[in-house]
């Protein structure tokens, strides 16, 4: 694709060798016209892929490689994408056109989401390791001829082992791997795979690594992700003039905000966060990162900056209006300071994040990777607490939310494995008695918003009828217990 | 060595004794690129420890009146660079493209576990370390990296060197010769760390090592002392296990007995299946804490690393560096190894019956080469031999780049 204005003939003849492999690691930029219907469609399809991707990943089940595979295919088959279904599935194309066009999609789709995601270091990270989960679900499913064909294709080095060869590997390997004798080896010069020679890997003879299938893929998927890396640094730098094109500028400016559906940055009419409801809420249905954030509010009646954009921006997106913000953080602020000096160094900044004040940008929400993502110092309490707390005090947290013992265990171990959003998950589960209806939570305004659809009509209600009531009492009293509030609940619901 | 002599000594040595041209024929690679030479970096230490880096020369002529003229304690050899580091040195461009992969194994490096010397002394016995390390770094470097062109040098005092000449060990990036050097450095930080021994090169070199173990256990009596008995015990992770092989050792005196009862508890528990996945190996990890080689890693790592030249003489002990027959490494000596005192004294000696015998006979013998005249011949004998294969090679090369040329 090339995006200057300058068009060159279209090459229709050479499509072969550009599209000669259903699996590739895009080192080239087509250089084809295509329309922007089509532009558009095939990036959004290969979003919906990696969407797909990231939700089953973030389930945990890529402990068993081929239950996830089938997830994957299965998902990707009923949210009816069709070409990526049959690229992916390998081989099923009897018409060779329709798979020349398929590879064609994967590959100029490819290319214009390293746009969409080459603007800042979280959109990069995570475009990446989908990309790596994609390839490597692909490579998986190729053929050991398919497999063969890529590697020579893509100047890798590796070839096959031949029988002699192989009996001498069976020989020495036998007690050194574990897996069994079925192993599939392939040949390449040591130099290609030095992390593998550094480490005692592989088996080496003559100069040459005989390296088992899986590692295999994993140098491949190391170079794979270097260039990539690489390359998305080189596309921003030239971003700025490439959104300049009005034809697609937009779409690819805000196509990432679709990742995951939604991006908070504007509050559904179903959520409806009032300063009436926050505390209530807060128990309830903030995830364990805001409820932290909101209990430290109140304890401390202070928020560092981090904490304050983080928590603020997530009530932002919960519902709550800029009105309302001001005043729930003035009530809290104030005291431990006077009013003056809370709205000459506070207010602004509220202002600011609903878009009112500097470059009025409607600033969205963070997002569980931005989150978990950022830096979180000590004595500070933003952040994802499945990270960026000790085990012990994540526990002792979690003790303050009166779930289950064995609960809390399991989210202790999914926290220190590393798997954070499926720890806050696991809590969803835990307080609601059900899982959130997507599969895993990302982003905290969704595990709001779900709670608060499981919640359904009792809380509509509150909101509506008890809002007068409860803004009083809650700017006068900070804090309101389970009880009046379950109370105040039964009375509404009378 | 008397140090006051040593000056003139070495003036003897480099004007009679040194093998320039096969030297020179070494560090050119058959000439099919002059800058193999040209620009190679030589450093020269001169007496009083002054130190200058950066030397090259243009010809094997040029290379010989300055060694003449400086007659340096020490001559070291560094990479060969882009352009000449003499007159280049500091331009900005200035760096370093390819030099031979090389190992050094230095005795000190032993001194936690040998019994016999410490520090600079070595002896027969500590020598068996080496032995060791080069039956299993042959095997490693030829057999798994495919390199064949292997010169092996006594350093002198207490070590050995290995420059690795094949034209694809010379081109290693630092990161691939720092991969080659990991994955040869079994033994890391800690001396006990533990590795993969079902891995082929340390199956192979557990079999190398048992093979001299017998010979080695009693020369260093590794079981000689309780403290000694300990640090072996230190590997089994296992206290009843260890409690049972320690009762052997109240039991038995010597080294040897205690090794055999040591392996003896140990096979025993192997067959009746009782060591588990801490204990599984660790005779193996024993054998490879006792006398796996210990390298040093950064001089193999740095291509810019410079190294003690081969047919240097030792300052301090005279000792010239010559090349080892890794074949018969059992059968090197580093006491006996020509020292420059002898070497001198072996040519006047010859010399001087020559006189006597053309005086007799009118002969000219002017021509023999005056390290054939010496102790030395041996060493040269060997370097020549490696010369010899590694010709081959460029002449192989010779061939292709001539057929390169036809097509035109």
């Amino acid at each position: 694709m090339n995006f200057t204005p300058s068009r060159k003939s279209l090459g229709v003849s050479d499509d072969k060798n550009k599209y000669d492999h259903d699996l590739q690691l895009y080192r080239e930029i087509p250089d084809l016209d295509i329309n922007l219907d089509e532009f558009e469609e095939w990036a959004i399809e290969r979003l919906k892929v990696l969407q797909i991707l990231e939700q089953l990943s973030l389930k945990g089940n890529t402990n068993n490689y081929e239950d996830y595979i089938k997830s994957v295919l299965q998902e990707i088959k009923k949210e009816g994408l069709k070409h990526m279904f049959k690229l992916i599935n390998g081989g099923v194309y009897k018409d060779y056109n329709e798979n020349c066009e398929a590879r064609k999609r994967d590959l100029c789709s490819h290319f214009i989401l390293r746009l969409v995601y080459c603007k800042n270091d979280e959109l990069r990270k995570w475009y990446i390791n989908r990309e790596i989960e994609l390839f490597k679900l692909r490579w998986s499913l190729l053929s050991k001829s398919e497999k063969l064909k890529f590697l020579s294709y893509n100047n890798t080095n590796y070839s096959a082992v031949n029988e002699e060869e192989q009996n001498i590997l069976t020989e020495n390997m036998r007690s050194f791997t574990t897996s069994g004798s079925t192993n599939e080896y392939f040949k390449v010069h040591w130099t290609q795979v030095l992390d593998l020679v550094r480490n005692r890997k592989v088996f080496l003879s003559d100069g040459f690594a005989y390296v088992v299938q899986n590692d295999v893929i994993s140098g491949i998927c190391q170079t794979f992700r270097s260039e990539l890396s690489q390359e998305l640094i080189k596309c921003f730098q030239k971003f700025s003039v490439i959104c300049e094109d009005e034809r697609f500028g937009a779409f690819i400016k805000y196509l990432h905000q679709s990742y995951m559906g939604k991006n908070y940055s504007v509050a559904e009419n179903m959520s409806t966060l009032s300063i009436s409801t926050i505390d209530h809420a807060s128990k309830d249905s903030f995830p364990l990162c805001m409820k932290r954030l909101h209990v430290n509010l109140r304890s401390e009646h202070h928020l560092k900056h981090q904490a304050r954009q983080q928590y603020g921006l997530f009530l932002k997106g919960a519902g709550l209006s800029l009105e309302e913000a001001l005043v729930f953080w003035k009530s809290e602020f104030t005291k431990k300071m006077d009013a003056d000096k809370f709205d000459k160094q506070y207010s602004y900044n509220i202002k600011h994040n609903y878009g009112k004040e500097g470059k009025k940008t409607n600033y969205t929400p963070y997002s569980c990777m931005k989150i978990i993502m950022g830096a979180v110092g000590i004595d500070e309490y933003h952040g994802c607490p499945y990270k960026h707390t000790s085990s012990q005090a994540l526990k002792q947290l979690l003790e303050t939310t009166n779930i289950s013992a064995q609960s809390i265990q399991e989210i202790l171990n999914l926290s220190q494995n590393g798997h954070y959003q499926i720890a806050c998950t696991k809590y969803f589960e835990a307080k609601h008695g059900i899982s959130p209806r997507s599969t895993a939570i990302n982003h905290p305004n969704q595990f709001f918003e779900e709670s608060q659809k499981l919640k359904g009509r009792t809380n509509e209600e509150s909101n509506h009828n008890g809002e007068s009531f409860l803004n009083d009492s809650l700017v006068n009293s900070s804090v309101m217990d389970d009880l009046s509030m379950a109370e105040l609940e039964e009375s509404m619901d009378c | 060595m008397v140090d006051d002599q040593f000056p003139d000594y070495l003036n003897v040595y480099y004007k009679k004794l040194f093998p320039y041209s096969q030297f020179h024929k070494w560090l050119s690679y058959g000439n099919i690129k002059p800058e193999n030479f040209i620009n190679r970096e030589f450093s020269f230490t001169l007496h009083e420890d002054i130190y200058i880096r950066y030397q090259s020369f243009n010809t094997l002529q040029e290379f010989e009146k300055e060694v003449q003229t400086r007659c340096p304690f020490k001559i070291d050899i560094g990479a060969v660079f882009n352009m000449s580091p003499k007159i280049c040195r500091n331009y900005p461009q200035f760096h370093p493209r390819e030099k031979e992969l090389v190992i050094d194994i230095d005795m000190t490096d032993y001194d936690s576990i040998r019994t016999c010397c410490s520090g600079a002394e070595v002896c027969q016995k500590c020598w068996r370390f080496m032995v060791i390390a080069v039956k299993i770094l042959e095997r490693a470097l030829r057999d798994d990296f495919g390199w064949q062109h292997l010169l092996w040098v006594f350093s002198g005092r207490r070590g050995i060197h290995c420059w690795i000449c094949d034209e694809s060990a010379r081109k290693l990036s630092p990161s691939e010769r720092g991969t080659v050097i990991d994955y040869l450095a079994v033994l890391t930080a800690g001396d006990s760390k533990r590795c993969n021994v079902n891995h082929p090169l340390l199956k192979r070199s557990i079999s190398i090592i048992k093979d001299e173990f017998k010979q080695l256990i009693s020369e260093q009596d590794f079981l000689g002392t309780t403290e000694r008995c300990n640090k072996v015990l230190s590997f089994i992770a296992d206290e009843k296990l260890k409690e049972q092989i320690n009762l052997q050792f109240i039991k038995y005196q010597s080294s040897i007995q205690r090794w055999e009862a040591l392996t003896l508890v140990i096979d025993n528990h192997f067959k009746r299946g009782l060591l588990n996945f801490k204990t599984k190996y660790c005779l193996e990890d024993i054998l490879l804490y006792l006398a796996y080689p210990r390298l040093d890693v950064n001089v193999t790592k740095g291509l810019n690393h410079l190294l003690k030249s081969p047919f240097c003489v030792h300052p301090k002990t005279g000792k010239v560096c010559v090349p080892i027959n890794p074949k018969i490494i059992d059968k090197f000596n580093p006491n006996t190894v020509p020292t420059i005192n002898v070497l001198i004294d072996e040519v006047n000696e010859y010399e001087k019956k020559q006189k006597e015998i053309i005086n007799d006979a009118n002969v000219n013998t002017n021509r023999l080469k005056d390290y054939k005249k010496t102790s030395l011949l041996k060493s040269v004998n060997i370097f020549e031999e490696f010369l010899r294969n590694l010709e081959y090679t460029w002449k192989g090369n010779r061939i292709k780049n001539s057929d390169i040329q036809m097509e035109f």
